[in-house]
């Protein structure tokens, strides 16, 4: 029951590497490891490498993004005792840094986990019961590893495992892909009214709008605003969170001024595979306003007092002197 | 009898002299500075000091920012030495929002009766353990200081810039790219004494590219 649990809560990692290869910007392949005449099969002590021409005056992000595209099948034999990395760099500037732990469950399977991180698909982890087993990453190159003409990319595993422990082969659709979409990128617009200032116990309306100004899904981006506790509360939603954010999302926060101050308050919107703008809004809470609905009836009862004593006075004395 | 008395009574003061060198050395007191900041590189960024607990203060600070490790870095990666210290914290985003990360960090020496330990902290997210950018592809960043005669009398802690410079002479060593000095971290602190910190760095961190 126990291993079937586990077995339950793995992910299965073709279908988690097809989906993350899903998610990699379309673009034009430069260069593949297919046009190579041989394909490479890497181990802790055998890096490889290749050779691959980008176009004179080639550089990352102008214009142009250059990706990785990763493609490699996993063979684990033995445990890595540590934590395992391979690594992809593009003319000695790393692209991938994976990491791969292999350990053995008391049942004697062993249980690979891997985790990367890039500007993609932000931080993937998965789990797996299989010995041999595909994974495909995606990144953008760093703006060092890109330049006109000549380039190596080299794959190696960095393990103080036993050799023959873990093995890679590095699949033939493995690229350099050049695309004009950006990394993730996220704008923020904030708004509310600027012509008067807020009231201590006004609420104060936040409108905001995110965009995610490239074509490449930002991931688990949350809004939220940022303020010091003891000058406002929020009243309903304090954050909003979007699974996946293509194009742009808009919302607003409402904020409860608890004193009179003068501030400056935040919204913030944050993704793991993109940047995280924060707006900034100066705000001068102002004492609490004293023509709420009861101090007027406050005084619309002692004005009619007044009124009614002013009548009684003057009947009073039309008695006295009749 | 009376003299069985006097050797217990040397042997209980000796025992408390003792304790009291050992925590002594290793309680950290809190300092404060007046350069604390935020950092960015592109959609990263992090504090210019760590701190003794989990609050920004600049009250609260332990030491400056003083290494970066980049293009295929990660906190295992970045340490070299085999002992530990005691707990502090670094504060980063690297885009999912801002984060603390514990570290014990990485040390030469386990506690110095006489002499120095160099002694690095090394800060990530936890989840992730490094950061990337296109700018800085793999990185995590270190604080750095010594600690001066830890187990014994005379303690203090300090010379941030030392443990930067010996650290990096480690890793030039072993065929690293080095970049001594390589950018300003904001984090300048003149020769100072502050309770049991000794404030000494000139601000510009040294940047090592693991490969």
């Amino acid at each position: 029951v126990t291993l079937l649990a586990v077995a339950a809560a793995l992910v299965p990692i073709s279908d988690q590497a097809a989906a993350s290869s899903g998610n990699s910007p379309r673009g034009v392949r430069v260069w593949q490891v297919g046009d190579a005449p041989r394909r490479e099969l890497i181990s802790p002590r055998h890096a490889v490498s290749w050779i691959y021409r980008l176009p004179e005056g080639a550089r990352q992000g102008s214009g142009a993004w250059y990706v990785l595209r990763l493609h490699v099948k996993i063979a684990v034999k033995h445990p890595t005792r540590s934590l395992a990395y391979l690594s992809a760099s593009t003319s000695g500037w790393t692209a991938a840094q994976i990491e791969l732990k292999a350990v053995r469950t008391r049942y004697g399977r062993l249980l690979t986990s891997t985790s990367s991180l890039g500007l993609v698909n932000g931080l993937v982890k998965q789990t797996t019961l299989e010995k041999v087993f595909p994974l495909r990453f995606a990144n953008y190159l760093q703006r060092r590893g890109v330049k006109g003409g000549r380039n190596t990319l080299k794959v190696g595993i960095e393990s103080a495992a036993a050799p023959g422990a873990i093995s890679v082969r590095v699949l033939a659709d493995t690229a350099i892909v050049r695309t004009r979409t950006p990394p993730p990128s996220l704008s923020l617009h904030v708004t509310w009214r600027a012509h008067a200032s807020p009231h201590v116990g006004a609420h104060l309306p936040i409108h905001w709008r995110v965009t995610n100004r490239s074509t490449l899904p930002a991931f688990d981006v949350r809004v939220t605003p940022v303020f010091d506790g003891r000058d406002f509360k929020t009243v309903g939603s304090s954050s909003s969170v979007f699974e996946r954010l293509d194009g742009t999302r808009q919302g607003t926060f409402t904020l409860l001024p608890l004193r009179s101050v003068r501030t400056t308050l935040f919204v913030r919107a944050e993704s793991p595979n993109a940047n995280s703008p924060a707006a900034a809004i100066a705000a001068v809470v102002l004492p609490r306003q004293s023509s709420s609905k009861a101090d007027d009836w406050r005084v619309r009862i002692a004005g009619a007092l007044v009124l009614a004593a002013g009548f009684a006075l003057l009947f009073l004395r039309r008695r006295s002197h009749g | 009898m009376a003299e069985c008395g006097r050797v217990r009574l040397f042997a209980v003061c000796t025992m408390c002299a003792a304790v009291v060198a050992l925590v002594g050395g290793s309680a950290a007191q809190s300092a404060s500075t007046s350069h604390l900041t935020l950092l960015y590189i592109n959609e990263d960024s992090f504090r210019n000091y760590d701190f003794l607990s989990e609050t920004v203060s600049s009250s609260n600070v332990d030491w400056p920012v003083t290494l970066l490790f980049w293009n295929n870095a990660n906190v295992n990666k970045a340490k070299i030495f085999t002992w530990t210290g005691s707990t502090m914290y670094g504060r980063m985003n690297n885009g999912s929002g801002y984060v603390w990360d514990s570290d014990k960090g990485s040390k030469d020496v386990l506690c110095p009766i006489i002499g120095d330990a160099h002694h690095y902290r090394v800060y990530a997210p936890p989840s992730t353990d490094r950061m990337y950018n296109v700018s800085w592809g793999y990185w995590v960043f270190a604080t750095s200081h010594i600690d001066h005669n830890e187990c014994g009398f005379g303690s203090y802690s300090g010379y941030s810039d030392r443990t930067e410079n010996y650290v990096a002479t480690q890793f030039a060593n072993a065929g690293y790219s080095v970049a001594r000095d390589w950018a300003s971290f904001a984090n300048y602190e003149p020769y100072r004494v502050q309770g049991d910190h000794i404030w000494s760095n000139d601000g510009y961190a040294t940047a090592i590219r693991l490969p």
